[in-house]
């Protein structure tokens, strides 16, 4: 075929993009994170984001798009637009002074964001990625109240849920139920020195079990180190 | 002279094509004597435990074609007060058994390697059918993927009802064991609808739009481009568009296309 005989591309719509891939960062803010924590935290969330960034520009079927919340006693958007990852430049978070580790409030916020017609029909499937220094400290009722809200909506149900503890102490059972597969643990931070480490195998997980036709369950047990998730998790393009 | 014109287009998508593998969509199209026409596309499932699916989806055109024609214009004929019953009651079980029998056909020649504990599951496959037999035009479908029927002022709408259970990630499929009744499907009358085409799409096309409801937009501009373009020029068009929406630019996924244009709406009977 001659350059001459090549047809002219004229195509009906609106044009095409890859699909969107919502990164949430639900990021613990209290008191408790001053110092040394919080500066280890906004190192390792830039430097998380800087790999996702290479890894968008990498492949060809998602394009990633970053929000965070950041919370203490309230929660409040930190970057409130869905923002390309490429796109991103990091503003570092800062502690509130004596503010408590209220994380329902935060799922509440992100149950807004995701709600139905909020988020692209096409999109992947969300990821959330909680990190904490501490245990809940939600009054009464109010941790399952905002959780309840998250996992009412389809996307929240759907969302790859993944949750960085900073410090043994802070691996609890309520981010074990944020989570909601016992098959994912809780990626812990012994010290400030791993918050890059565990945020890297959070954004691995995030990138990679993203690409379809991922072997899942062996990405699992390679991040995870064990059997890892199976299909309930990480299967996609199967039926009903 | 009026009647109707199939184009069909299949892409790899870029994700496929990076792994090596194969696409696992497919579409055909076949005309009748009696002036029938039937169009089809399959979108194969990529889950590894369909490592068939590729397979799964060219019996399941093929199906759909070969059935279609041969089937539909006596059924239509025999119950024409309610062609939807007919097509639900005797095409739709028909068209699944078909499918199975081919599947088995397949299986005979060549075996699995290790044991399978259902049989079908490895070949399981969306599928989206239209079959133009005036006066009707029956659009059938099982899965994702997308149908609109436009009208030549450029307004469209969907004709097979929505299914809640698709979210994205698992869809129905012809290899579950209660397929037909997971088929959702509608019977258009041609003499009371002005169609100008229909567009059938698997889901790498769809999740290739920009915007999220693409369909208003994609009806109108393809309304516009069957007034003033006959088949072939379709036909030069369409694998462009398929490519476009498989790369990685799209959804990188595979992206089937086909559209089945009602002749005497463009310029190409003038």
């Amino acid at each position: 075929m001659t350059a001459h005989d090549t047809p002219t591309l004229r195509m009906p719509g609106g044009g095409i993009s890859r699909r969107p891939l919502h990164l949430i960062l639900l990021a613990d803010c209290s008191g408790g994170m001053k110092g040394e924590k919080i500066q280890a935290l906004n190192y390792a969330i830039a430097d998380m984001l800087a790999q996702l960034a290479i890894w968008d520009r990498a492949q060809e079927q998602a394009q990633v798009f970053v929000r965070a919340v950041a919370f203490a006693t309230e929660a409040v958007w930190h970057i409130p637009e869905p923002t390309p990852v490429v796109d991103l430049r990091w503003r570092p978070l800062q502690p509130v002074p004596r503010g408590l580790t209220n994380m329902g409030t935060a799922f509440q916020l992100v149950a807004e964001a995701l709600a139905p017609g909020r988020i692209e029909r096409r999109a992947l499937r969300p990821a959330l990625l909680l990190i904490t220094d501490g245990l809940a400290t939600d009054p009464p009722g109010r941790f399952e109240t905002g959780l309840n809200a998250l996992l009412a909506t389809p996307a929240g149900r759907g969302a790859l849920r993944l949750s960085v503890a900073i410090g043994r102490d802070a691996r609890s059972e309520a981010l074990n139920r944020f989570i909601g597969d016992p098959s994912v643990p809780v990626l812990v931070a012994d010290s400030t020195s791993d918050i890059s480490d565990r945020l890297v195998v959070a954004s691995l997980a995030v990138s990679r079990m993203s690409e379809a036709g991922a072997d899942r369950a062996a990405l699992a047990d390679r991040l995870f180190g064990h059997g890892g998730p199976g299909d309930s998790v990480f299967g996609q393009d199967t039926i009903i | 002279m009026t009647g109707w014109e199939v184009v069909t287009a299949v892409a790899r998508g870029a994700v496929h094509a990076a792994r090596g593998a194969v696409a696992q969509d497919a579409a055909r199209g076949a005309r009748g004597v009696d002036g029938c026409t039937v169009v089809a596309v399959a979108d194969g499932h990529g889950h590894a435990s369909h490592f068939r699916s590729d397979v799964g989806a060219v019996l399941a055109v093929d199906a759909a074609c070969s059935q279609g024609l041969r089937r539909l214009p006596d059924l239509l004929r025999a119950d024409a007060e309610r062609p939807q019953r007919a097509v639900r009651q005797v095409f739709v079980p028909l068209l699944v058994e078909h499918w199975r029998a081919a599947v088995a056909g397949h299986l005979a020649q060549q075996p699995y390697e290790r044991p399978v504990e259902e049989p079908l599951i490895p070949y399981g496959s969306t599928l989206l059918m239209a079959a133009a037999c005036p006066p009707w035009l029956l659009c059938l479908q099982i899965g994702d993927g997308d149908l609109l029927v436009v009208r030549p002022d450029g307004t469209s709408f969907a004709p097979v009802p929505p299914d809640a259970a698709l979210d994205g990630r698992r869809t129905t499929s012809l290899c579950q064991a209660d397929a037909a009744a997971s088929i959702r499907l509608a019977v258009v009358d041609l003499r009371r609808e002005d169609v100008a085409l229909a567009l059938l799409a698997t889901d790498g096309y769809g999740n290739a739009q920009r915007e999220d409801d693409w369909q208003p937009t994609v009806g109108a501009d393809l309304a516009e481009l069957a007034a003033g373009h006959g088949r072939d020029w379709f036909a030069a068009q369409l694998p462009l568009w398929a490519e476009l929406c498989a790369s990685g630019a799209g959804s990188g996924d595979d992206t089937s296309i086909a559209l089945l244009l009602h002749r005497g709406v463009g310029s190409w009977t003038r």
